[in-house]
């Protein structure tokens, strides 16, 4: 299977236009943060009375927060474009003759865009957090950082393996491309990034509760924000604190009912396995109606 | 229940293949004898890739089973040619078929020196480094065939191989086929609808509408089906008739006034004629 994931990822590096691209979107996505949403946003959170000289910190944390999710839900997508141009070619009957079984060659896929997204997050990360520490004067050590690249990895896995279970499900070349223009404007809205998800109608909020990138958001902004919302909130009696928290996606609700930092964890963990049943499933199924 | 010979290395056993209503396959058997060059023959549309799909693993069939050296099919035990180009166009043909060979879990060294080798062998040297969209389709098509060669496989099956290529090209492809299968033993089992290839093959089938209409050897198939064309030229008019056998041609130039023959000749029907009249033969089932 290793040979396969450095074939993808051959194939990757081979396309200077996929590198570019991919660059490119994150920089894109960034600029439009910088550009159109962050003065919204820091409006948004004195409206509601949170009045404080960290604002601008939390804002900017929190939608970096958002963008770096983001960033790894988008850059998956040119690796598993590499596999939906093999079915279509049929260049994966070439892989499918091998001994290699079905389930390793469709991993292979996973595991190589899962190197890409995090080649790429992990970049953005690093240059998120030079900013901070360069505008803000805002240091992380070493182990506190590793909690968001904790997520982040998390984050990956889950865009991976659900790209990946659509594109089996898809498996055509002009269908995965509108797919991935469509996933790319509404990724932003379901992970509250455009948006702050405390905006949407209760009903909204409930079905992106079930968006696994929208837990994956949550648990990073609430790692990412910690140290600024004991700040800000320090003068405000503790029954306003979920307001803050609830508004701008730090803390996830479901029905009103605010879940754990420890209980989203879980439900990470849960869609990770289920994600992975799913596309074993789906290969199964694939494999048995050929 | 199907025998199978010792000598033979692949059975295939009763293949019906079924999608949703229509039966592309219906109750194909017929076995491929070990170091045999084994033509499967068919129109376009008549099933043959249904089968060669179902015989390298790619479709499961509705019902009935392949068997190769007697037992489940092993995919290290046969090398495939597809139809289409299955290399990745930015890749060079060298790490196409270093990636490939990798899959077969040979090691990098065993692989240089077979990668080398092949290459040789097809004269494919001078392009081994160039990228595999830059090549030529017939360059392309070598390459393919190299790549099947790769895991040293016991029988080599190929759908189409030669098709879309110039003369020359198919015929290096041939020349070095034909040679592998005398030296090395390695069977060949090739799917064509050009009939003249046929004639490389000892064994052949040939399916028509799903359902295999021969099965035999090429003498077989000759002997059975190939009729003898006698034509007389009698100055004015020529003569042009069906005769089952030599002594009924004799027969029938006596009748004729041996003063106005000019010349006569005997000659068998051509493979192409006898391809035609199977496949168009509603009765011809065996």
């Amino acid at each position: 299977m290793r040979t396969l994931v450095y074939r993808h990822l051959k194939l990757f590096w081979k396309s200077p236009a996929n590198i570019v691209l991919s660059l490119l979107s994150s920089l894109v996505i960034l600029s439009l943060y910088f550009l159109f949403i962050r003065d919204f946003t820091i409006k948004a959170v004195s409206d509601y009375g949170f009045i404080s000289s960290y604002n601008n910190l939390f804002v900017d944390r929190l939608m970096t927060s958002g963008l770096l999710i983001v960033i790894g839900a988008t850059s998956v997508l040119s690796i598993i474009f590499i596999f939906v141009k093999d079915c279509s070619s049929g260049i994966i009957k070439d892989f499918f003759v091998t001994p290699l079984s079905y389930i390793k060659i469709i991993y292979s896929y996973f595991f190589a865009s899962f190197i890409v997204s995090m080649l790429m997050t992990s970049l953005v990360f690093i240059g998120i957090e030079l900013f901070f520490s360069f505008y803000y004067q805002y240091y992380s050590s070493l182990d506190i950082l590793l909690q968001p690249f904790f997520v982040i990895v998390l984050s990956n896995i889950i865009s991976s393996l659900l790209i990946l279970i659509i594109a089996l499900g898809i498996n055509n070349f002009v269908s995965f491309s509108t797919f991935e223009t469509l996933y790319g404007v509404v990724i932003g809205f379901f992970t509250g990034v455009y948006i702050p998800i405390g905006y949407y109608p209760n009903i909204i909020k409930n079905i992106f509760f079930y968006f696994p990138l929208c837990q994956t958001t949550g648990l990073l902004r609430r790692i990412q924000t910690f140290n600024i919302t004991e700040k800000i909130l320090i003068n405000y009696p503790s029954n306003i604190h979920n307001v803050l928290y609830k508004t701008f996606g730090i803390k996830l609700a479901f029905n009103n009912n605010i879940i754990t930092g420890y209980g989203q964890l879980k439900m990470i963990f849960i869609i990770i396995i289920l994600l992975n049943l799913i596309l074993i499933f789906s290969i199964y199924i694939k494999r048995h109606h050929r | 229940m199907e025998v199978v010979y010792l000598s033979d290395i692949l059975s295939i056993q009763k293949i019906r293949k079924r999608f949703k209503k229509n039966i592309v396959l219906n109750d194909i058997s017929f076995n491929v004898p070990r170091g045999s060059i084994f033509a499967f023959l068919g129109l376009n549309g008549a099933g043959k890739s249904t089968l060669l799909n179902i015989i390298i693993q790619l479709l499961l069939p509705t019902s009935g089973k392949v068997v190769l050296n007697d037992c489940p099919i092993l995919k290290n035990k046969f090398g495939v040619v597809f139809q289409e180009n299955t290399f990745d166009d930015e890749l060079t043909i060298y790490e196409n078929m270093f990636i490939r060979g990798r899959l077969y879990n040979l090691s990098k060294k065993y692989l240089q020196r077979k990668i080398e080798e092949i290459s040789f062998e097809l004269e494919l040297n001078p392009y081994l480094h160039k990228k595999y969209k830059l090549c030529s389709g017939g360059q392309k098509r070598l390459a393919m065939i190299a790549r099947a060669l790769i895991s040293e496989p016991e029988i080599i099956i190929m759908d189409e191989p030669t098709v879309a290529l110039d003369v020359e090209i198919r015929k290096k492809v041939w020349t070095y086929l034909l040679k592998l299968n005398k030296e090395e033993n390695v069977t060949i089992f090739f799917s064509s609808h050009y009939i003249e290839e046929a004639a490389l093959a000892n064994n052949l089938s040939i399916i028509k509408s799903g359902k295999i209409v021969f099965t035999g050897t090429y003498k077989e198939l000759i002997e059975k089906y190939s009729k003898k064309k006698l034509n007389v030229d009698l100055g004015d008019d020529v003569i042009t008739k069906e005769i089952s056998s030599v002594k009924n041609s004799l027969i029938y130039l006596n009748c004729l006034d041996i003063n106005k023959i000019k010349t006569f000749s005997l000659e068998n029907s051509s493979l192409e004629e006898v391809f035609l009249k199977i496949v168009h033969n509603e009765n011809s089932c065996i």
